[in-house]
């Protein structure tokens, strides 16, 4: 079952705000896909993770439904 | 909390004596008095501690008619409401105490009474009339029991060490046992490291009747498949856990006689569960610290800031890496396991300062990281898991990176080293992708033993073993689900509330009580999804958010610390120490035949050269296994600990129908 964007939004925000000092740079990237993968069960590539906003939950959101639509 | 032992025969009348010795070797468990109670089966043994009805609830104790005997180790929490329904039903209890009610339930009950309690126990009930033995321990494994069936006769107590109270008793390491320690850090019950000696796994029940013994589960550990949540909105799952957590430490504080104390480690568990005290009783606390001399290792900044916060009379101890190795020997004998790690010494040094200060009962937070998913080794799991979706990508890689941001000399700071020993075995459907490098790693021990032995432990298939008793639903569980289970079935028991948890504690004559335990709060959180406790990376997500308003954002947000203490450094830092030698030198290891005398030799010699500073994990882990290996061998095998008998607690009190004498007996 796909989550709602209500749940999708819900997920991230909480994300972003449970990472009082979050990685930087790359590793701040990676961290933000093994929360991805987890909690929406898909696999992210390279290029996508490269790409991520780790601190941007509209931008998250926007990969996570590509991706859930995909 | 209390020590029990016993010795019931099929078919001839045990001896008193050997029971009084064995009560004798538990003295530590229970200073307060001893008792025993004689028929012609069965001899059942205690010693007391006395927390609950400290002026009724002498043991071993009956039912109204005598024909039903116990012999009880721990605490019943819902005694109070288990003694309300049974009254109700027309049962007549004479004592205030939680013991009485346990007899009652069993009478009301039969096995499904070990359903109903809320609590930590090890216990013996003696049905007369039947000449049925029941032994029955607590879910998680909190208090021990351990037995041997010898002949037509079966000898139960709550330390090994009280069974070798007979000498008839056959002494050897079991190679299983030290195969699962030297691959899981603990045996896996049934096992001990002694053959012929096992424990009574956690959440079961045994009957010895006519000369046999079945033993039946009463509890399983059970979590949701993956996919399925429990239909609460996160609100309120935080609002559940919050308040089964409050109740689990209020009735932890309140159910005692006698003043409880709490432990206050720096760290997020036990800094919630005494401000839970501290807001929701109207009880002061009483808070112990252990502190390190060594800075790598000491919390006292975090101590201090919830000392000052709930304004809680408070002390601790500084530990040094010489009291570490002055105390080690006394950790591992009341441990009885070979240990690889040195952790539960100060554990010991400080159950000394709170029994000391005139405390016999402490609330810890231990169990918070198993039931939550605190530990790195989950964390690991996750990275693996996404190294694993993609072995050949080097972004992936990096993720190890992410991994002990604690620790100085953390493994990560070496990425050829961290990928080599966290990129193994990457295979994402593997059932114990989370334990799998440090199982492999700790293995290594087994290169150091003689060459039979060696051979023979290291063809023992203890993993395979494992991983075929998980549950058949365990495959549809979600991966942290199935690393929990393995953790709360190895470690959690075998070692945590073992070695660094009771032993530790009853050593000092001091009980532990764990609110993060506690049945229902347990039920509950294994009912949640995986992403409640991990979420992404963020270990004990749950806990976080339902405690934020008790514990300050530096404790709550601070990268997570396990608890350590140094291991090689504390043998090697200063002057020799003479026990090490004796008990490293090439004699001893050649007599005791477990270890190869040259390969113990240079392990030794590389510690020496470099102050135990600077070793590697594996030979922090060698060292520590042969070390606490030699003294069990020494100690238990040749039981060379226990050449004087300690006398039992006085009062004793002795009730024989054999002899038909009754009475208190002072010396």
């Amino acid at each position: 079952m796909k989550p709602t964007n209500e749940a999708i939004d819900r997920f991230i925000a909480e994300f972003v705000k449970s990472r009082p000092i979050p990685a930087e740079g790359e590793l701040g990237q990676i961290e933000t896909a093994i929360f991805l993968e987890e909690t929406f069960g898909f696999v992210l590539s390279d290029s996508e993770i490269s790409e991520l906003v780790p601190a941007d939950s509209a931008e998250i959101g926007r990969v996570v439904r590509n991706k859930m639509n995909a | 909390m209390c020590g029990i032992c016993g010795v019931v025969s099929s078919s001839r009348s045990p001896d008193p004596k050997l029971v009084i010795r064995m009560m004798g070797r538990l003295a530590h468990r229970g200073p307060d008095g001893s008792g025993y109670f004689r028929d012609r089966y069965a001899v059942l043994g205690h010693t007391r501690l006395s927390i609950i009805d400290t002026a009724g609830g002498a043991q071993p104790l009956s039912n109204e008619d005598g024909s039903l005997w116990i012999a009880f180790n721990g605490e019943i929490f819902n005694y109070v409401e288990l003694a309300h329904e049974l009254r109700s039903r027309g049962h007549i209890l004479r004592t205030a105490s939680d013991t009485e009610v346990i007899v009652h339930s069993w009478e009301e009950w039969g096995e499904g009474c070990f359903r109903r309690f809320n609590g930590q126990w090890a216990l013996a009930l003696w049905d007369r009339n039947e000449r049925r033995l029941v032994l029955s321990r607590d879910r998680m494994g909190i208090r021990p029991l351990y037995y041997t069936i010898d002949g037509d006769r079966i000898l139960f107590a709550s330390e090994v060490k009280a069974i070798y109270a007979d000498p008839s008793v056959y002494r050897a390491f079991d190679l299983v046992g030290l195969r699962q320690t030297f691959t899981f850090w603990s045996t896996v019950a049934p096992r001990t490291v002694y053959e012929r000696i096992e424990q009574l796994e956690p959440g079961h029940v045994a009957i010895y009747e006519h000369g046999r013994l079945g033993k039946r589960s009463y509890w399983t550990m059970a979590f949701p498949s993956a996919g399925e949540d429990n239909g609460r909105s996160a609100a309120e799952n935080r609002e559940t856990l919050r308040e089964r957590l409050i109740e689990a430490s209020r009735l932890r504080f309140l159910r005692s006689d006698v003043p409880v104390a709490a432990y206050l480690s720096g760290g997020i568990d036990s800094s919630i569960t005494a401000a839970i005290i501290s807001r929701y009783t109207n009880t002061p606390i009483r808070t112990f610290s252990l502190r390190f001399s060594d800075a790598e290792f000491d919390e006292g900044r975090f101590q201090a800031e919830m000392v000052e916060r709930l304004g809680t009379d408070h002390s601790s101890v500084e530990v040094s890496a010489s009291d570490i190795s002055g105390a080690f020997p006394e950790a591992v004998l009341h441990g009885e396991s070979p240990i690889l790690r040195a952790a539960s010494v100060p554990l010991l040094l400080l159950s000394r300062l709170v029994r000391r200060s005139g405390y016999k009962v402490v609330v810890t937070g231990e169990g918070a990281d198993e039931v939550l998913g605190g530990y790195d080794l989950f964390r690991e799991m996750r990275v693996r898991m996404f190294m694993a979706r993609n072995p050949a990508s080097t972004t992936r890689h990096q993720a190890i990176r992410l991994l002990y941001p604690w620790m100085q000399r953390s493994p990560t700071a070496t990425p050829e080293m961290a990928r080599v020993f966290f990129g193994r075995n990457l295979d994402i459907n593997d059932v114990a992708i989370s334990h799998r490098p440090r199982w492999d790693s700790t293995s290594a021990v087994i290169g150091l033993m003689s060459p039979e032995v060696g051979a023979q432990t290291a063809a023992i298939p203890v993993v395979d073993e494992l991983l075929a008793g998980m549950p058949d639903e365990s495959s549809g569980w979600e991966p942290l689900a199935r690393a929990q289970w393995l953790e709360m079935t190895t470690l959690l028991p075998g070692y945590l509330l073992s070695s660094q948890g009771d032993r530790m504690l009853m050593a000092n004559s001091v009980e532990g009580r764990f609110p993060f335990l506690d049945v229902e709060l347990v039920e509950f959180v294994n009912s949640l999804p995986a992403a409640h406790k991990l979420f992404g990376l963020d270990e004990k997500h749950i806990l976080k958010e339902a405690f934020a308003d008790l514990v300050p954002a530096s404790i709550r947000q601070r990268a997570k610390q396990p608890y350590r203490a140094p291991d090689a450094g504390s043998f090697f830092a200063n002057a020799r120490c003479e026990w090490v030698e004796e008990l490293t030198s090439k004699q001893a290891v050649e007599d005791a035949g477990i270890f190869q005398p040259g390969a113990v030799t240079g392990l030794v010699a590389k510690c020496a050269r470099n102050g135990g500073r600077r070793m590697s994990n594996t030979d922090n882990m060698r060292l520590l296994a042969v070390l606490s290996t030699m003294l069990v061998h020494r100690d238990f095998i040749c039981g060379l600990a226990f050449q004087q008998e300690e006398r039992p607690p006085q009062p004793m009190r002795m009730i024989d129908t054999v002899e038909k004498r009754e009475g208190v007996l002072c010396e």
